[in-house]
């Protein structure tokens, strides 16, 4: 074989040789992260992931909410901030919009774990799995807030569209089955944990009976968590410090009531002139951010792993408190209240003989025992009063009437779901 | 489907190898002949000035030199006979002359050169397949001989080189810091979504020029440092690795209708970076350069009122102007030896720079090493080994989208509340002084390098192979110190100290061949190239974070309470083949090729990809034109490149988080798409270039439009469908056109007076066409002057983009009304567009003044038109009660008055939107080249000094610093100034010499 025959045999096998490496040359790997076959060999995970889902985005919720609510104001230069304060949320600036996606990504991912417990289990081992009972929970979870959070919202990927109150009775079913999942399972903290949620839509669709029974099946001592760790840390503890520019501190309406100090302290409850050990508060003199506002520092939350309390038991003692109330037993309602208030050290109030009367002491003693946990909008609108109390401010910056008293849906949803009218101005949006 | 990673895959780069070898590769035969040798001397006609690198060529064949110093040269192992020797320099006419070369003895034929505004004769490599001259080509390739540059403008980094110089190419500096990220974006934005930077090369190596933030974000994880950029969102930009010292030249292709060849990176252009050589028969020629100077910042803070205010304890408050703006010293030297023998040439350089920005602390140390060496191993052989080394260490100014930004915290404070222990009002964040006490670190070792070998076993027949790797290792530090108050994380301390790991691998072989085909067939002349080129990236990173010392001493992440790591990694292979073809007929030269490519980031279920390419240029003879044009082409040219999608867009995968009490869990990440293709951009432009006046004055004229199709875009799945990132998927249109002119002329030229000028101007449109069956109608409202609403204009939107505006469209909500009654101010409940974030119209001016054989003065402008920004500074700094806009609106003892008040109201509703418009004195430079005695007498040769300044002033009405400011560099899709700390003025004195 002469020189040239020899090379030109080289090149032909050089090139079968690399075109069959073209497969191996163009392909690529992601080693950081999982693929979903890769899923069916972390059940856990999965199941840790739906309920994380919903926990790591509490915090901004709580935010929002006291921004939007008279608990918070912005006292730093950020518009994400300065809107909600302000009473200037629209779809184009809707500060719940992140937690409403989270919400909703949760609540394909509970669907999802499920379908893939039950193709990896089998459908009887996968009814009674603990994991099984965990992202049903977590399923029921991301439907209550959002039926707690936004007008409108819908249940099922990529589904229609669901008022808040729909939204909050398929939370309760839900969470009914995560209930029973969770006692065949042998899990009774996630059974307590939806039996408290359940108590809370039941209360928020107006089912007093069914709340109150419920929330009396909840122990003394219970709390469910949104929980932090290192990685996923509580934003409220960073986010509103004063020297942030995401800054927000409480409303100048509650500044009376805090004294300055260079420890941190607590709020004076208005019936006694003692601190309220339920509203920790913490003022130093300094201003905030925006080079002019006292910057008054909630200070519940202090290490950025703090948990946010989602559910306990002194919020069920209030469900039923106000179920008393309602049905005119001031001093059932009153008993019950005085109760949570010599847990922390304070004098009782007066049986009430109005129901005005009686509404309000309800509404401070849910502003307590619920500080900085997202509640307090909620209450205001479900006692109508949004713009009775903004309007008490005189204040042209924080008008009254026309103030949201409920968040619209998260547009990312509205404009990318095709079964959704993509025209804003057609959704929800209560005002005051 | 498993994509795991394996990291002892390795068949990777032999198979690559392989491809090339396939290609046809042929080892070298050995010839043997009775030669001779042609040697002689280039000088400039009108002032007899020696010529340095002139390309001295013995045409039909491949036999070549550059001259040097003196303007001499020698070529040897010439064929003895009759041969045309051809000289080419740029700004010169070609000249050619026929020697007769004796067996075994020298020929002598010198050149005196004329000035010449067109270079037709000029070499282009870059994206031709192989050296072709500039009359052949159909398309825009523009080159700048940096050598000469340099010889009368200190350049200060590659970007600079590029400045103002070339039309089309966007190359400005927008962040402050030394050694910080700069914009660099050739004709337009093409993507939604991908880098808008072009590919660049060096010497035929593939290399990393990535200049945006990595510590913090990169690969979707913040790597657990504390909140936001790692030093402020610009980063360290890879490009200020280059020493400019080491380049001779660059050459730029502006898009696909040039670049196709380079196939699946290229839609956005590719930058060719040509370092020097060595000459063969050449003695060793020193040449050492030593700069000095300083950075320093206009006083153009919009703070110049604080001075005037004093805090609760009567301390007046610090206007930055006066107390953050310093001197930055400025040092490097230089020392390049570039020489060779007859079979062995050689440069080395090796150069050492200290820079300290104007804000400090912020300073880059920078040792560059390069060997570049070229062995003539054969008759028909030669082996070019490229090898640069750098150690570039940056210690980074904090600044940007920060917190902890120095510039930030010094501005956006309130003077009234200043006092002894914080001066400028306490900072936004965190004090000024904590902020700088702050140590951010980049130190980054890179080695670039290949190995060239050219086979030729005819003139007619060659063949090119190169090999190369750049492989960049950044270490980034951070260290906040214990003791000091930042807000986050409190007075506990944080140290982050990440690994960024990029290898770049590159591989091409391509052959050409020159034909005539036989006489039968018409004689035509022509040239068949063929080749292939694939590269490889693999970068990883990680981070890790250490927070909560216990006191002071401590520095480690180890040391600390609490301890954070994360780590990414991306991988990219893509493999091409190419062939194309040139026809010649006479002064006509048709060009057609086509390039195939698969792509490791192509969907599993797409395929290759084809881009084709033809192009014509056509010289007019000299017959055909009127007597005031001396030559002149016509060209035109249509072709295809692609941009690849992200590395692994096309796969759908989960993310590991940790969840609850420190589980580990997972969430939906990326939904994936399996049929992602790349974006391919089809550009046609056709173009003029004209001599007149025998070539005194050249008119370079380009019309150009790009379309790029299936751009990918991020687009938003409801959340209802569980994956939180956007499906980047094949969905938009987007239309790129252009004017390009550049203008050249040397208006006069005598022995003791040159006057060189030209004017570069470029026009861009740039406006989204289609966003897919995804895009949805809707409509923005058009406000008036006054706030009324004048209509809506309805268009088709995705995402943050719509149908017939630009990308950079900027809609923002405007004021609408005033109530004297609340003295409030409202806005629309809509946003509304108010205009493209990117120039229209960009221009420079520059003029080379030669006065006697000794001083030569350089002057360059440049300037923007029709962008405007989101002016959030302004915005900001009146929300902060710090600018001096609303300063000057106080009453005399502080306090608010209506006015002030009602600036304030209306900059808490809305940004201020302002104009970028500009022109600016880029360059100044007075070149003195010392008397030859004085300096022989020392033993120097050919030496001068130059006085230069860098940005020295700028003419706006932009409410800001400077209107080029970008936090983040400019190279993606943010165009915000916020904060982003402006361009230092640059002055240096530059000496150069040569021994």
């Amino acid at each position: 074989m002469n020189l040239s025959r020899m090379k030109g045999g080289i090149a032909v096998v050089a090139a079968v040789l690399a075109l069959g490496a073209c497969d191996e040359l163009l392909t690529v790997q992601d080693p950081g992260r999982y693929t979903a076959a890769d899923l069916d060999e972390a059940l856990p995970a999965v199941a840790n992931g739906v309920e994380g889902a919903i926990h790591e985005i509490v915090d901004s919720w709580v935010n929002d909410q006291a921004l939007l609510a008279d608990v918070y104001q912005h006292t730093g230069t950020w518009s994400g901030y300065d809107d909600p304060d302000h009473g200037r949320t629209n779809y184009n600036n809707n500060a719940t919009g992140g937690e409403q996606n989270s919400w909703l990504r949760a609540q394909w991912f509970a669907v999802d774990a499920e379908e893939r417990f039950k193709r990896v289990m089998g459908d009887a081992e996968a009814a009674s799995s603990p994991l099984t009972a965990q992202v049903r929970l977590g399923g029921g979870l991301a439907d209550m807030l959002l039926g707690m959070t936004a007008c409108e919202s819908v249940g099922e990927p990529s589904g229609p569209l669901m008022t808040d109150m729909q939204m909050l009775a398929q939370a309760e079913q839900k969470l009914g089955a995560a209930m029973t999942t969770a006692q065949s399972a042998g899990r009774p903290e996630y059974a307590m944990a939806a039996q408290a949620a359940r108590a809370q839509t039941r209360m928020l669709q107006g089912d007093w009976s069914g709340a109150v029974a419920d929330a009396q099946a909840i122990p003394a001592g219970f709390v469910y968590h949104a929980v932090f760790n290192v990685q996923s840390t509580n934003s409220i503890v960073q986010l509103t410090t004063k020297n942030n520019n995401e800054a927000a501190g409480l409303m100048y309406k509650w500044w009376p009531m805090i004294e300055k100090s260079d420890d941190p302290g607590f709020m004076m409850d208005p019936l006694s002139g003692m601190p309220d050990k339920r509203i920790p508060v913490y003022f130093d003199g300094e201003i905030a951010t925006d080079n002019e506002t006292p910057h008054y520092s909630q200070w519940k939350y202090v290490q950025d792993t703090d948990d946010i309390p989602m559910l306990h038991s002194d919020g069920m003692r209030l469900i039923v408190a106000e179920a008393m109330a309602r049905s005119g037993d001031f001093a059932g309602a009153t008993g019950i209240l005085n109760e949570l208030r010599a847990a922390v050290g304070l004098p009782g109030h007066e049986v009430p003989t109005d129901p005005n009367t009686m509404a309000e002491i309800v509404l401070w003693e849910r502003f307590a025992e619920h500080f900085m946990e997202g509640q307090r909008l909620i209450d205001l609108r479900r006692a109508g009063i949004v713009r009775q109390v903004f309007e008490a401010l005189n204040d042209p910056d924080r008008l009254g009437a026309g103030r949201p008293t409920q968040w619209p849906m998260t547009s990312t949803e509205a404009l990318y779901n095709p079964g959704i009218d993509d025209d804003l101005t057609k959704r929800c949006l209560p005002t005051a | 489907m498993n994509f795991r990673y394996h990291p002892t895959q390795g068949a990777r780069p032999l198979s690559l190898l392989a491809v090339v070898a396939a290609m046809g590769f042929l080892l070298p035969a050995q010839v043997a002949a009775q030669n001779g040798s042609v040697t002689g001397q280039v000088t400039a006609a009108t002032t007899g000035q020696p010529i340095n690198g002139a390309q001295v060529t013995i045409m039909d064949s491949s036999l070549g030199v550059l001259s040097n110093i003196s303007g001499r040269f020698l070529v040897n192992n010439v064929p003895a006979g009759t041969h045309t020797v051809q000289v080419v320099y740029v700004g010169y006419g070609t000249a050619t002359q026929e020697v007769v070369v004796p067996p075994g003895g020298a020929a002598t034929a010198d050149f005196a050169l004329e000035v010449s505004a067109v270079a037709m004769d000029e070499l282009i490599v870059t994206g031709t397949a192989g050296a072709v001259e500039r009359r052949k080509l159909g398309t825009s390739a523009a080159s700048l001989n940096v050598t000469d540059i340099a010889e009368v403008t200190p350049l200060s980094d590659f970007s600079h080189t590029l400045e103002g110089r070339i039309p089309g190419v966007r190359s400005i500096g927008t962040v402050g810091g030394v050694g910080a990220g700069r914009e660099l974006r050739i004709r337009g934005t093409d993507s939604f979504s991908l880098s808008q930077r072009p590919v660049i090369y060096i010497d035929g190596v593939r290399v990393d020029s990535r200049q945006q933030e990595w510590g913090s974000g990169a690969g979707g994880a913040w790597f657990g440092t504390t909140c936001c950029a790692f030093s402020g969102g610009a980063g360290e930009d890879r490009l200020s690795d280059l020493n400019p010292d080491e380049i001779d030249r660059v050459e730029v292709l502006k898009g696909p209708a040039a670049s196709t060849l380079y196939g699946s990176e290229a839609s956005g252009g590719v930058i060719q970076i040509f370092t020097k050589r060595g000459r063969s028969n050449s003695p060793a020629n020193f040449a050492l350069t030593v700069n000095a100077g300083f950075n320093r910042h206009r006083e153009n803070f919009p703070t110049s009122l604080r001075s005037n205010f004093q805090g609760p304890d009567g301390t007046y408050a610090w206007d930055p102007n006066e107390t953050l703006i310093e001197n930055g010293l400025i040092n490097s030297y230089d020392l390049t030896v570039d020489g060779g023998g007859e079979a062995v040439t050689y440069f080395v350089s090796g150069g050492f720079s200290f820079e300290e920005g104007s804000i400090k602390p912020n300073d880059q140390k920078r040792a560059n090493l390069r060997v570049n060496l070229n062995w003539t191993a054969g008759e028909n052989l030669t082996i070019a080994v490229n090898s640069g080394y750098v150690r570039n260490r940056i210690y980074s100014l904090q600044s940007g989208n920060n917190w902890l930004g120095i510039y930030t915290n010094a501005l956006l404070t309130n003077p009234l509340n200043a006092t002894a222990e914080e001066p400028y009002g306490g900072g936004l964040d965190v004090n000024v002084e904590d902020a700088q006490a702050i140590n951010t670190y980049s130190d980054a070792d890179r080695w670039t390098g290949g190995v060239t070998l050219n086979y030729n076993p005819s003139p007619d027949f060659t063949h090119r192979a190169t090999i190369g790797l750049d492989a960049v290792n950044d270490q980034k530090t951070r260290y906040m110190p214990f003791g000091r108050n930042y807000t986050y994380i409190g007075r506990q301390g944080e140290r982050n100290i990440g690994y960024r790991n990029a290898r770049q691998f590159t591989a091409e072989y391509v052959g050409n061949l020159n034909y005539s085909l036989p006489a039968w067939a018409g004689g035509l002349a022509g040239n068949l190239a063929f080749g292939s080129q694939g590269y490889w990236d693999i970068t990883s990173y990680s981070m890790s974070t250490g927070r909560g010392f216990a006191g002071e001493g401590v520095t480690t992440v180890s040391g600390a309470a609490l301890t954070l790591g994360a780590e990414s990694f991306q991988e990219d292979v893509n493999l091409g083949a190419f062939v194309q073809n040139r026809f010649d007929f006479n002064n006509l030269f048709i060009t057609a090729a086509v390039r195939m490519d698969g792509n490791s980031a192509f969907g599993e279920n797409y395929g290759f990809q084809v881009y084709p390419k033809a192009d014509v240029a056509y010289n007019l003879s000299d017959n055909m034109l009127p007597g005031l044009i001396s030559s002149a082409k016509v060209r035109g040219a249509v072709g295809m490149a692609g941009k690849a999608p992200g590395a692994f867009d096309q796969f759908q995968t989960y993310v590991p988080n940790t969840v609850l009490d420190d589980l580990a869990g997972v969430r939906p990440n990326n939904p994936g798409n399996d049929v992602i293709e790349p974006e391919v951009k089809l550009e046609y432009e056709g173009g003029l270039e004209l001599g007149l006046w025998n070539d005194r004055i050249g008119v370079d004229a380009t019309y150009w439009h790009a379309t790029t199709q299936n751009a990918l875009l991020g687009i938003p799945l409801p959340p209802s469908q569980g994956f939180s990132s956007s499906k980047r998927q094949n969905a938009g249109s987007i239309l790129n056109k252009g004017i390009e002119v550049a203008m050249n002329t040397t208006v006069l030229d005598r022995s003791s007076f040159r006057w060189s000028t030209g004017v570069n101007f470029e026009w861009i449109h740039n406006e989204i066409l289609d966003l897919g069956d995804a895009a949805f109608p809707d409509s923005l409202p058009v406000y008036g002057a006054d706030g009324g609403l004048l209509r809506w204009d309805q268009y088709m939107r995705l995402g943050g983009y719509w149908v017939g505006l630009p990308i950079f469209e900027r809609t923002t909500r405007v004021i609408t009304g005033w109530d004297p009654a609340t003295r409030r101010h409202s806005r629309s409940a809509y946003n509304t567009y108010v205009g493209n974030e990117q120039p229209s119209t960009l221009a420079s001016f520059s003029n080379d003044f030669a006065i006697g054989q000794s001083l030569r003065i350089g002057v360059q402008f440049r300037g923007e038109w029709g962008a405007i920004m989101s002016n959030s500074d302004r915005g900001y700094g009146v929300r902060q009660l710090a600018y001096d806009e609303y300063l000057e609106l106080l009453g005399p003892d502080g306090s608010a008055t209506p006015a002030s008040d009602s600036l304030l109201d209306r900059f808490r509703l809305v940004y201020p939107v302002d104009k970028r418009d500009h022109i600016r004195l880029q360059d100044v430079s007075i070149n003195y080249v010392l008397p030859e005695g004085m300096m022989s007498a020392i033993g120097l040769g050919r030496s001068s000094i130059t006085l230069a300044g860098y940005n020295l002033h700028w003419w706006d009405d932009c409410h800001c610093p400077d209107p080029n400011q970008q936090y983040r560099g400019g190279d993606d899709f943010s165009t915000s100034p916020f904060l982003g700390v402006p361009q230092p003025r640059r002055f240096l004195v530059s000496f150069r010499t040569r021994f």
